[in-house]
């Protein structure tokens, strides 16, 4: 409880201290009274008056109080005893308070001071606080006792903050009897008026949306068949609207078990329930657009999982998409133009997304049909430049474009500012380079190429630069790396060469995305050259 | 030589300038220009490019790294120079920058020297 000052002053005879305390002889009727309040069960305290030069009483001191007495500053028990009244508590000067303890020590008639209203200026405590004290005259003393009121006016007000911030509603319904109470924030929540009194539970039903009728139902059931609170969601309208609520049930039983009342708590959840639907809504469309994109990515360019066979050549490829963007610029071709030829290349165009894998399609459109025109690679990548200045001249991309004629097991090939290619031949791996200008740069772009014999069981990996490029590293020194980790493979003798390597083949950037084309020169070829 | 509107942007592993030597712009790229640092070039030669632009030399003799987004941002800022009628040479001899200028082809498109004077002494007389 709170503080029972006023209550108390009684009156003591040593000069007081400063802040209002005196040292009082310890003799008189104090010691008995103190152990009379000791004793007693109630908020109690013993003062004696202190008198001026007229003889009137000045103030009081308190000589003794009971362990329960406790002020609006929330001293308790002996932390009073000493304490004068105006000092301590300067507004209690002139109220009906101060009149009744005078009244009481003048006539030796018992007051009862109700309804005392006491307003405390000082900072930290309660302004406003109300007490009923009695007081009578006792051994030349005044015992005063007191109670505060306001108790369950204060409990209340906590309780309609509670609700309030919470959002929470509070309600019973006695299962035997039919009564129902609702909470002040309880029918907030249902838009419903105080005055109409609580729904009982049947009423409730018809609020409630008719897909969590059945959760209603079971939530009852459960409550009043088990032990313990069981918790639910609800939806109920309240007028047109609908209000999500989240509610904690519980039963309470009588001597057979049998369930009397239920009490429940409801919360309003609309807000957090929109949010939430919100955000799942949000990421149904980000799986969905991350599901066309890669559809998307695979329409553009589709990737094939088993081993493309062409004249002379086993070829496998792979595309790892960026982690931060499906739709990427790199690509690859690997297609057969006649019984004795085929076109292996692969390409990046610089970024990402639609704008990058727009230029990226029309790119590898235009190799094909390039290809099959019998152009040689240098040819081809000054049409791809031409038509990246004329139709792009946003883009800047690579490429390396190679023809292999199995029957002099001749590949030719040119790069367009692209990263060397790596021949592996036995367990040995070197670099393979034509260099050339970036497509998309230079108008008047022109290009060369130059021709390697490939033996059988060779195999030819092309790539782009997120399967070598790592921040901080150079490129030659990933280049240098992959060469090492193939060779390695390599003497290990692996039976099928080429799904070695290409298992052994990880991008290093996973910011990037890369495309990786490994060919094996079959023995087939050999034979047939 | 410089003026108050030199620009100076660093991070942890690169470190650019630029600053106007009478008509021509000297840019100057130091450290590592990988993908950690492409945002920060790209807006740096975005304002190069507007205060001393389109004459440039870019300096990349003290330049540790280059990656293919750099370099494609290099070119973009030379494609820019070009079309404003400008010129834009490069100095560069350490392995890295000198490599990756070959790998591209841009070696044999865009002037590169082995130090700034002669860069400088290469540029364009002011008209």
């Amino acid at each position: 409880m709170d503080g029972g000052e006023r209550g108390l002053r009684p009156a003591p005879v040593a000069p007081p201290s400063a802040d209002g305390r005196a040292v009082a002889p310890v003799t008189g009727p104090a010691p008995l009274i103190q152990a009379v309040l000791d004793a007693i069960p109630a908020q109690a305290a013993w003062y004696t008056p202190i008198r001026g030069q007229d003889g009137m009483i000045a103030d009081f001191e308190v000589r003794a109080a009971s362990p329960l007495a406790k002020d609006v500053h929330g001293r308790t028990g002996k932390e009073l005893v000493g304490l004068r009244v105006l000092p301590a508590y300067p507004t209690v000067a002139g109220t009906a308070l101060w009149e009744g303890y005078l009244r009481a020590m003048e006539t030796g008639d018992p007051e009862e001071i109700s309804g005392y209203v006491h307003l405390e200026t000082r900072e930290g405590v309660p302004h406003r606080s109300v007490y009923t004290v009695t007081a009578t005259r006792v051994a030349g003393g005044l015992l005063a006792a007191w109670a505060r009121e306001d108790d369950e006016e204060r409990l209340l007000t906590r309780l309609s903050y509670t609700e309030r911030l919470g959002d929470l509603g509070w309600g019973y319904w006695n299962l035997v009897t039919g009564d129902a109470e609702w909470s002040g924030h309880m029918y907030d929540l249902h838009g419903r008026a105080p005055a109409l009194g609580p729904l009982d539970l049947e009423d409730y039903l018809a609020i409630t949306h008719v897909e969590d009728q059945p959760i209603l139902h079971h939530a009852l059931a459960t409550v009043t068949n088990t032990e313990g609170a069981h918790e639910f969601e609800i939806r109920v309208y309240v007028g047109d609207v609908l209000r999500h609520l989240r509610v904690v049930l519980q039963a309470d039983r009588d001597a057979s078990g049998q369930a009397v009342e239920i009490h429940g708590v409801a919360q309003d959840i609309t807000a957090w329930r929109h949010a939430n639907d919100q955000l799942a809504l949000t990421r149904r469309r980000l799986e969905e657009e991350l599901r066309l994109t890669a559809e998307l990515q695979h329409i553009i360019m589709p990737v094939q999982e088993s081993l493309i066979h062409l004249p002379g050549l086993r070829v496998g490829v792979r595309y790892d998409a960026a982690q931060t963007a499906l739709l990427g610029g790199d690509w690859y071709q690997a297609m057969r133009l006649s019984d004795d030829r085929a076109l292996l290349a692969v390409g990046d165009v610089a970024g990402s997304g639609l704008p990058a894998a727009s230029a990226m399609a029309k790119l590898r459109h235009a190799i094909t049909g390039l290809a099959f025109a019998d152009h040689d690679p240098d040819r081809i990548l000054v049409a791809l430049n031409r038509l990246l200045r004329t139709v792009r001249p946003d883009v800047l991309a690579t490429a390396v474009v190679t023809r292999y004629n199995r029957l002099d097991n001749t590949l030719t090939y040119t790069h367009a500012g692209h990263p060397p290619m790596l021949l592996v031949r036995g367990t040995t791996v070197r670099r393979v380079l034509h260099p050339g200008v970036l497509l998309g740069v230079f108008d008047d772009a022109a290009y060369t190429h130059a021709s390697i014999r490939l033996e059988p069981d060779d195999l030819v990996v092309m790539y782009t630069d997120g399967l070598i490029e790592r921040p901080g590293r150079d490129l030659y020194e990933g280049l240098d790396l992959l060469a090492a980790t193939i060779s390695g493979v390599m003497r290990a003798a692996p039976a099928d060469r080429l799904s070695a390597v290409m298992e052994a083949l990880v991008p290093s950037n996973t910011s990037d995305d890369t495309c990786i084309l490994v060919a094996h020169v079959t023995p087939i070829a050999q034979g047939s050259a | 030589m410089s003026d108050p509107s030199d620009l100076n942007v660093s991070t942890d592993a690169a470190h650019f300038t630029a600053e106007r030597r009478g008509t021509i712009g000297v840019v100057t790229l130091k450290g590592t220009l990988d993908y950690a640092v492409r945002q920060v070039l790209e807006d740096f030669l975005d304002e190069a490019f507007a205060q001393c632009g389109p004459e440039l030399v870019v300096d990349l003799l003290d330049l540790d790294l280059l990656d293919s987004r750099s370099t494609g941002l290099l070119v973009n800022c030379w494609k820019r120079c070009s079309e404003s009628g400008g010129w834009l040479g490069v100095v560069a001899v350490r392995r890295s920058a000198a490599r990756v200028l070959w790998i591209t082809g841009l070696a044999s498109r865009i002037p590169v020297f082995a130090t700034l004077d002669e860069a400088l002494a290469a540029a364009p007389a002011p008209s």
